[in-house]
């Protein structure tokens, strides 16, 4: 280093003024460049100043002069800079006075940016400061010094943007409110307008971190004001303007505008402010009005709007509950209507329209449901809620009354019975699974499964079930729906009638072993089908009755091998269910005989005519040995067909009547089916349905009443009623009312004693 | 000291018992200081001999105080007494003459409208004495009298300022209830009954939580129904007593 400095290094005025003519043109005009000699002298200039020993008087009476001759050295350099940057600052200030609110944004920008170039150069220039004096300074716990890149943001915050920040702001607002009114504007300076904010956000305990307090305090919370005057505004004028719906367009637009705007020039701090703000002005403080209009929307399906008004409803807390409660009564409304229509067609209605309105009801809004709630678990459940009330209660089926459970059975009879309005398998399937969808929502399932069980039976016995896939699959979904017990004994009159098969296909092997051919061909073919008591709605004949003797041998025949195989089980012949065809080969002028399906006692009937042309009431009655109830009607059908001819011709059957077969017998078809149901039977059989009904509920209450005590051992009246009733709901709503009388019962009975007034014990 | 006593009053009571025991209809025999033993068991008084017994007591049989001596001997039906109860009974009041027995009994008389213990044992008794032999319940015909009794101002007076209580029970249940009283509603009935002098407006009972035998929440909901039940209770809350 042989050439002269150009200041004294010993002297702080002399080096200072070399350094600051140095940082003023880095401060001034970093972009003109600063060429390495510069550099290198300035940097020297530090180090050799701090490094410089300084005969100075603080030496006296400190324990280590030497030390503290550094100190001062680095702390006057330091001081000397703040000061500088200080006076640079207030003449920045003094420069922005006079300029409008759009000038001093780009000004604030331009300073800020040349600034802070300056200040890394300047950061490196005082390297030797940062290190030594500034790292021991801040090692001590010093407050308020920095290294010499913060020093110029602490400066920068306490000088120029102090002076300027509100008029800087205001100047961003301006153009963001321009922004929304639909001007474009360059959004890019207040994005760095952010930045600069952000990176004054400094840590007090630790200079190296920042916070966004600065931006938060200064930045976020005038910028959220001034959107929430904006859209309060906005709002207001744009809601007496336009329709509700127009409104609920464009707030969705302006929450979607403003979540974009985060993204396009805002800390992505803002956001949840941001939104939560813009959401209560625009929807919170609107939701009234916006509720109001939902029942409209309702009414007209307007699903497009329904889902709007969700999606910006359901940004606001609680918001939604008033639809859900309003959606809830509508669709119950619409069920009850549904109902209403075709009730007004008559009183007895097709099984097959009933459950067509209620599904259409329930797919009508289920797919809202989807489409406007998004599938809300919420609105599920309000649409579940409310096809239970209109599926068990609506005009058809009053309260109280089982209609619904009723027709939903004989729906799915009609469906699984083969005839001329069966349908095909494929499509068969899914007409079960919308069954399934109506099944859920009664209350009254026990009801159901009393029809069904009945149906099933039918259905079985006369062998006229559509498919028997379809029989298993809809078992299956009751099964899936309701439990093992539930199903059990449908699926055991499903096996056996299987069981059935097989022992029909025994019995004829078994027949064939013990006949010649000649008996062979003299018996009838028979079908057995084996029903175990227990599992099948069936009753026992109610009448007497002589079989004819042509089907005595065989059906004794097939008694003895059944006994054979299953020794002690007991057969009862259910005649009343049974049927055969018969030939007709004694009428005249047909080449191909008749064949008459016709019920066993039919049969007894007619196989009279086999010895006697003509045979009178009595005979007949004497003969089968039937009672009025069976003989009369089954005599009126082959009357009415014209097989037989009364005397008198319009005698009823009864005593005195005689009947001759009918040779001239004439039918369109070969096959002439006699074997009829009654009408009169058939609503007896509801009627004694819905009786057993009764009855199984009590039965089913008390030993679920018994089940609950024998666990518990002791349980408080209510708890018990209410347990009761959770327990029984899959099957039907027990009524506290029927409970408590089973438990007085109960109580009498002596399996139950009040332990006190309102507690119960099970007495063992 | 009191097992001594005890003893002592046995031998008389026994004797007092043997008076009436076996004894001809007292209409058609007025030799009552002679006993007639005409019954196969000893340790028995008849219907004629219990009746007589009362009268000697002077107690009435319409009055419930009736009902309060029977259970005292614990009387298995209404016109029998059974001599280890009636002894024992007794005893246990140290009454072992007839005219001590007439005070205990009058001093019953005195207690049974405000001793609620008392009045209990004997409605509870009284279950006993309505049924029909070998019957758990009590024909409904036979527990209105009773009712009618017990619950009378000499009894459990039931009724409220403005209500007659009883008889509008008595009318209910023999109208909508056509089967016997089972215990637990006849033991229901009184605490019905002391719920209700208690609170006439019968704002405590709630069908949805109560735990009474169904036929009282009907009754209760029969109640509420009648407009001179309406009046008592918004004049009740007028004077709050």
């Amino acid at each position: 280093m042989a050439a002269k400095l150009p200041y004294d290094k010993d002297d702080l005025t002399s080096t200072w003024t070399y350094l600051e003519a140095g940082v003023d043109k880095i401060l001034r005009s970093l972009r003109d460049g600063v060429n390495m000699e510069d550099y290198m002298g300035l940097y020297t200039a530090v180090h050799n100043f701090c490094t410089s020993p300084k005969p100075v008087a603080t030496s006296f009476g400190t324990s280590d002069g030497q030390h503290r001759g550094a100190n001062l050295g680095g702390e006057d350099l330091y001081k000397n800079l703040r000061k500088y940057l200080q006076y640079h600052l207030h003449s920045s200030v003094a420069n922005s006075l006079s300029m409008p609110s759009e000038a001093l944004l780009s000004y604030y920008i331009n300073e800020w940016t040349r600034y802070t170039s300056a200040a890394v150069y300047n950061h490196h220039l005082f390297r030797y400061l940062n290190r030594h004096w500034v790292k021991r300074e801040i090692d001590e716990g010093k407050k308020d010094v920095y290294d010499i890149y913060t020093l110029h943001l602490v400066t920068w915050k306490d000088v120029f943007f102090e002076n300027v920040q509100s008029k800087v702001m205001k100047a961003v607002l301006n153009m963001v409110e321009k922004q929304r009114l639909g001007e474009v504007i360059e959004q890019q300076k207040i994005k760095s307008v952010v930045d600069s904010f952000v990176s004054l956000g400094l840590d007090d305990t630790d200079s190296s971190k920042s916070t966004l307090e600065v931006y938060r305090y200064f930045f976020e919370r005038p910028f959220v004001t001034a959107t929430e005057t904006f859209y309060k505004q906005e709002s207001q004028q744009f809601m007496s303007d336009n329709t509700v719906t127009e409104y609920m367009k464009k707030a969705e637009s302006r929450l979607e505008e403003e979540r974009q705007r985060v993204g396009l020039y805002l800390h992505p701090d803002i956001m949840s402010t941001l939104t939560k703000v813009v959401t209560r002005v625009l929807v919170g403080d609107h939701a009234t009005v916006l509720r109001d209009e939902f029942q409209k929307l309702l009414d007209l399906d307007r699903q497009e709007d329904i889902a709007r008004m969700y999606k910006l409803l359901h940004r606001v807390k609680d918001g939604l509950d008033p639809l859900r409660t309003k959606f809830e009564h509508h669709v119950r409304r619409s069920g009850e209507a549904a109902i209403e229509k075709i009730a007004s067609e008559g009183e007895a209605v097709e099984p097959k329209i009933y459950v067509d309105a209620l599904l259409g009801v329930h797919t009508q809004f289920a797919q809202l449901v989807s489409y406007a709630f998004n599938g809300d678990t919420e609105f599920v459940r309000a649409l579940d809620n409310a096809c239970k009330e209109f599926v068990n209660t609506n005009k058809l089926c009053k309260e109280g009354s089982s209609k619904s459970p009723e027709l939903l059975a004989k729906y799915a009879d009609n469906l699984l019975k083969k005839g001329p309005k069966a349908v095909e398998e494929n499509e068969l399937e899914s007409l079960l699974s919308e069954l399934m969808t109506v099944f859920k929502f009664l209350n009254d399932k026990d009801v159901f499964q009393k029809f069904y069980t009945r149906m099933l039976a039918k259905r079985l016995v006369h062998a006229n079930s559509n498919s028997d896939e379809a029989e298993i699959s809809m078992i299956a979904k009751l099964k899936e729906a309701c439990g093992f017990e539930y199903t059990n004994k449908l699926q055991r009159m499903l096996n056996d009638m299987q069981t059935s098969k097989d022992l029909n296909a025994n019995f004829k092997a078994f027949q064939e072993a013990m006949l010649d051919g000649e008996d062979l061909k003299q018996a009838v073919d028979p079908a057995y089908a084996i029903l175990g008591t227990g599992f099948w709605p069936l009753g026992a004949p109610t009448t007497p009755f002589i079989p004819p003797p042509e089907i005595i041998k065989t059906y004794e025949r097939f008694q003895k091998f059944y006994h054979e195989k299953y020794n002690g089980r007991k057969l009862t012949w259910l005649w009343n269910l049974s049927k055969g065809e018969i030939k007709a080969n004694y009428i005249k002028g047909t080449k191909v005989p008749y064949t008459f399906q016709v019920s066993t006692y039919q049969m007894a009937i007619l196989l009279l005519f086999n010895d006697s042309d003509t045979n009178s009431y009595d005979d007949i009655a004497k003969a089968t040995a039937l009672a009025a109830e069976w003989l009369d009607p089954s005599i009126a059908i082959l009357v009415k067909g014209k097989v037989l001819l009364s005397t008198p011709a319009d005698g009823k059957p009864a005593s005195g009547t005689t009947y001759a077969l009918n040779y001239n017998f004439k039918n369109k078809k070969l096959k002439v089916n006699f074997n009829i149901g009654v009408k009169a039977e058939q609503k007896q059989e509801v009627e004694d349905t819905h009786k057993t009904i009764e009855e199984d509920r009590k039965l089913l209450m008390q030993s679920a009443i018994v089940r609950i005590m024998k666990s518990r051992k002791k349980m408080k009246h209510v708890h018990l009623v209410q347990e009761t009733i959770s327990q029984l709901s899959t099957r039907f709503n027990p009524k506290p009312g029927d409970i408590k009388k089973s438990i007085d019962q109960l109580i009498e009975k002596e399996y139950l004693e009040r332990v006190d007034d309102d507690e119960l014990g099970y007495l063992a | 000291t009191h097992t001594p006593a005890k003893t002592s009053l046995q031998p008389a009571l026994n004797k007092l018992f043997d008076t009436y025991r076996g004894m001809l209809p007292y209409s058609t025999c007025d030799l009552t200081d002679f006993p007639v033993d005409d019954t196969d068991d000893p340790d028995q008084i008849g219907a004629d001999g219990t009746m007589k017994y009362l009268e000697d007591l002077s107690v009435s049989l319409e009055e419930p105080v009736m009902l309060a001596v029977l259970a005292q001997v614990k009387a298995p039906t209404m016109g029998e007494l059974s001599r280890g109860e009636f002894t024992n009974g007794w005893e246990a009041v140290s009454a072992d003459t007839i005219s001590k027995q007439a005070s205990v009994a009058s001093q019953f008389r005195e207690s049974l409208k405000s001793d609620a213990n008392l009045f209990r044992n004997v409605y509870k008794h009284s279950f006993v004495l309505a049924r029909q032999p070998g019957q758990k319940s009590v024909l409904i015909e036979a527990a209105v009298e009773f009712w009618r009794m017990l619950f009378s101002p000499a009894g459990f007076d039931w009724t409220t300022k403005g209500f007659n209580w009883i008889e509008t029970y008595l009318t209910f249940i023999q109208e909508k209830w056509n089967k016997s009283i089972s215990k637990d509603l006849w033991d229901q009935t009184l605490f019905f009954a002391k719920k209700t002098r208690e609170d006439p407006s019968l704002a405590w009972w709630n069908e949805a939580e109560s735990a009474w035998p169904s036929i009282i929440d009907e009754f209760a909901k029969h109640v509420k129904s009648l407009p001179e039940h309406r009046k008592i209770t918004s004049a009740d809350t007028m004077d709050t007593s």
